[in-house]
């Protein structure tokens, strides 16, 4: 029997924590003003770099796989916006590695919160905020010049689809930071988050073989360009909804039962350094 | 209020592969063996209590206290701190217990600290009247009142330690956890903390678990002390009858008109089994176990020999006494 | 004598320290192989849909091929070790110790970076460039490119040591390591031309990149491997690449002498 009150005041509870969260990264962001500084300026640069390298190929190109210059903007715009989002909100599999090393897990497991809640809420990344601004510019620029009608259903669509890319992109790298609880195999994120990069153009341009791994074996293809592709031809790509939200629940589910195993096998630290950072 | 039963944690240290393709090997296949750190711990604190939990390094006290507040789950017995168990509720029983960890920080580090205190009210939920109280009272002793508008990064160890223990008091917990709060602090800072301690034990009833390696912090602070060494309970009593049963050590120092009288004495006790001799210039001392040699036989047979022109008799230091036991040799 | 003798002990220890992390440099290789053949599948796509390409698609995968290989800013763990052990050493205030060792304190750098560089040669920019080759790159055309490209690599590694250092001195101010690193690496990559050639840049943002000192890093080498640059046109592209390597290794010591001043007079 669940009760429906005590479900409603444990989210507000979690909200409430959640939205201190936010508030203490806007305040990070304001007082170490030249980190910030720096982290907008990675932004920008990634985005020209990333351009660049679109309207070199359109240019070259100017349909590529059938689509045209505004849909390949929207593809890129939509994977970009997507890692930059999830970079922004859910970057805790970069950081969980940290967090054990350092013993600071130990402080969040003595707190009226989830841990896996806590190690979400407290990994927000700097360094994609204009990413995600420009992003969600080129997208509205791609949009707005696309032969293609946007109704309702279009924008409906583009908002799950982008919530189920930020969750397949963080249940992946979080299972992949989770089960490396004791190896500290971090090179391996490093190497899945680079491959993003490469992960905003059609995937008709490449090979069936490494087609398939990018969908089935390691699915960056399902955070990009599937649910974009979907979003602007539902009729010839019906089974990507499917999928991505079947994917986005597999991965979160998986993800807590890595964390709980995880956290079975904690063998914190007894390491002499002094930790800051709560 | 907390009650610990034949508590027992096993790890698995990893020993790393040496050689070709260690590192590879180490990845793929790490060998590893069993490292028992708590064995068989058993112990219960009623409401209120204030005990000192001692051992010496890897003794395997933080084990206990990391499975005492639900860090790490137990490898077999129990744990309840007030009805609780800490790892399967752990988010109940986090709202009952206050941990402060001498090695960990649980304040943000490049904001201020009042900062850190908010994130802890919405986490805790603590109503804001209560909160705003609990800062004013707690601050009064732990004097943080100026310290929160400072950057944690620039606040010194001692300033540090004491928004540390603040923060883990915010929300008014029955039990207090402290693993080693005072190390690496000044004596004016160790002084701020062990008042502050004693006051929320007297005054507040709660009930306090701590571990040191400063033993003033025990004789100040733990009415009982327990002691742990290689994962095992040793001693679990009051530090009054730890004295009695253990500091049967007795020293008695006698000053001599010269060196050479110092030397004749010192021969005469020379042969005594269990008696240990130092002869230090004109000075003798003599230690021995008072239960096999009485210390009036000492005495007595010392001013037949000579007379001292100072005699000291003492007991055995509570510092001494623990080093003792300590390096009483590992149980097979 | 004992001054050379007194380097090659800086730069020995430097190459053990190195070689600590055999297991890493596994992991920068297989990286380097993955993606480099995400790359390859890329042009190849976009060739593959394409009529009149600018640059023949041999030359133009040989080109990417061989400048992935060669990738002064790779995203690799030596690079990463170094950047954080110099960022410690900024903020830790034990940069102010590197200045009143013996050796100059650029110099140093200099040896420590040459270090790691010919160990990454050996590790895996060579053994990059050879399964390239097994895979069908094309190799240079003659004994003399060859030689040529050698020299320009050598070359293009002091013009990226003096950027390197330059984008260090950011740490005086910035605690944000991971942000520099990736500015600098997407900097590099799109204006030293590892990424995309400059022949298929837009003709203005082609000619701002031909003038800045990026393209002295992987541009020239790349383009003599590949014949772009031949016969009579090779010495003027090295002198040019010496010339940007001097100056800009005379600034980043002005750059960081003004910097280590700045930290001593204000106490770090």
């Amino acid at each position: 029997m669940v009760n429906l009150a005590e479900l409603r005041a444990r989210w507000t509870h979690l909200a409430r924590v959640y939205r201190c969260y936010l508030w203490i990264y806007g305040r990070r962001l304001a007082t170490n003003r030249a980190d910030t500084a720096m982290a907008v300026l990675v932004g920008l640069v990634s985005q020209a770099s990333g351009l660049l390298m679109l309207i070199v190929l359109v240019q070259r190109l100017p349909h590529l796989a059938g689509w045209d210059f505004p849909e390949l903007l929207f593809i890129y715009a939509f994977a970009r916006s997507g890692i930059a989002l999830a970079a922004i909100f859910l970057d805790s599999p970069y950081t969980v590695d940290g967090t054990i090393h350092t013993g600071a897990l130990d402080i969040l497991l003595l707190r009226p919160v989830g841990s896996l809640f806590q190690v979400i809420g407290r990994a927000q990344q700097p360094n994609n905020i204009s990413t995600s601004l420009t992003s969600l510019g080129l997208l509205g620029y791609s949009i707005a010049h696309m032969t293609i009608v946007w109704g309702p259903g279009r924008f409906f669509w583009l908002m799950v689809m982008t919530l189920a890319a930020m969750v397949i992109r963080f249940g992946m790298l979080m299972l992949v930071a989770t089960v490396c609880f004791r190896t500290k195999f971090h090179a391996v994120l490093l190497l899945v988050g680079q491959a993003t990069g490469y992960m905003v153009y059609p995937m008709e341009i490449f090979a069936p073989p490494l087609r398939a791994f990018l969908t089935f074996v390691v699915p960056l293809a399902l955070t990009s360009y599937y649910p974009a592709a979907f979003i602007l031809r539902p009729g010839s790509f019906a089974w990507v909804p499917w999928v991505c939200i079947s994917a986005a629940i597999g991965f979160t589910v998986a993800c807590r039962a890595a964390w709980r195993w995880g956290l079975r096998h904690y063998e914190s630290s007894g390491g002499l350094a002094a930790v800051w950072d709560g | 209020m907390i009650r610990a039963r034949q508590l027992r944690k096993v790890f698995q240290a990893s020993v790393p592969h040496r050689g070709r393709l260690a590192g590879l090997r180490n990845f793929l296949a790490p060998d590893s063996r069993e490292i028992i750190a708590v064995e068989d711990v058993d112990f219960t604190l009623t409401p209120g209590e204030s005990v000192g939990y001692l051992g010496p390094n890897g003794a395997g006290q933080s084990t206990t206290i990391k499975m005492l507040t639900g860090i790490l789950v137990p490898t077999s017995g129990t744990v309840e701190i007030g009805g609780l168990s800490p790892h399967r509720d752990r988010l109940r029983n986090s709202r009952q217990i206050g941990v402060v960890f001498g090695q960990r920080s649980q304040l943000i580090f490049d904001l201020p600290v009042s900062d850190s205190y908010e994130l802890l009210r919405h986490m805790y939920e603590i109503p804001l009247q209560r909160f705003r109280e609990n800062l004013i009272r707690f601050g009064e002793v732990l004097e943080t009142g100026p310290l929160l508008d400072r950057q944690v990064r620039t606040l010194s160890l001692g300033q540090r330690m004491r928004c540390e223990i603040l923060a883990s008091l915010l929300h008014e917990p029955k039990v207090l956890f402290l693993d080693e709060p005072t190390i690496g602090l000044d004596i004016v800072a160790k002084d701020r903390i062990r008042a502050f301690i004693q006051q929320i034990n007297h005054d507040d009833g709660v009930t306090v678990l701590l571990t040191t390696h400063d033993l003033a912090d025990i004789e100040l602070l733990c009415p009982r002390v327990i002691i742990i060494d290689h994962g095992r309970v040793i001693h679990d009593g009051s530090l009054i009858e730890m004295r009695k049963d253990l500091a049967t050590d007795r020293l008695v120092c006698a000053s001599m008109g010269d060196p050479t009288t110092a030397a004749a004495v010192a021969a005469a006790f020379g042969g005594e089994a269990g008696m240990n001799v130092v002869v230090e210039g004109r000075s003798v001392r003599l230690t021995f176990d008072q239960r096999r040699i009485g210390t009036l036989d000492v005495v007595r047979k010392l001013l037949s020999q000579a007379e001292p022109s100072d005699l000291v008799i003492s007991e055995e230091s509570v510092e001494a006494l623990v080093k003792r036991i300590y390096q009483q040799p590992e149980p097979s | 004598m004992t001054w050379l003798a007194r380097m090659i002990g800086i730069m020995a220890v430097s190459v053990r320290q190195r070689l600590h992390y055999r297991f890493d440099f596994f992991v920068t290789l297989a990286a380097n192989l993955i993606f480099s053949g995400l790359l390859y599948s890329i042009w190849r796509g976009i060739y593959s849909h394409q009529a009149h390409p600018r640059l023949p698609i041999q030359v133009l995968l040989t080109y990417v091929l061989v400048g992935q290989a060669m990738n002064m800013a790779r995203f690799g763990q030596a690079e990463r070790y170094g950047i954080w052990d110099q960022f410690t050493r900024i903020h830790s205030g034990d940069i102010a110790l590197d200045l009143i060792r013996p050796l100059g304190f650029q110099t140093q750098r200099f040896l420590e970076s040459a270090a790691f560089f010919g160990v990454e040669m050996l590790w895996v920019n060579l053994p990059t460039l050879g399964i390239f080759l097994l895979l069908g790159v094309s190799a240079t055309a003659t004994i003399s490119t060859a030689f040529a490209f050698a020299v320009s690599i050598l070359l293009a590694f002091l013009v990226s040591f003096s950027i390197n250092s330059m984008f260090m001195i950011t740490f005086f101010w910035v605690s944000n390591v991971w942000g520099t690193q990736m500015t600098k690496r997407l900097v590099l990559e799109m204006l030293a031309g590892t990424l995309i050639p400059f022949d298929l840049f837009p003709s203005g943002i082609r000619w701002v990149a031909e003038h800045l000192p990026f393209q002295a890093m992987a541009y020239v080498p790349i383009s003599i491997y590949v014949g772009r640059i031949t016969g009579a046109a090779i010495m003027p592209a090295l002198a040019s690449q010496l010339a940007w390597a001097v100056s800009m290794l005379v600034l980043a010591a002005m750059l960081w002498r003004a910097a280590l001043r700045r930290l001593v007079v204000a106490g770090g």
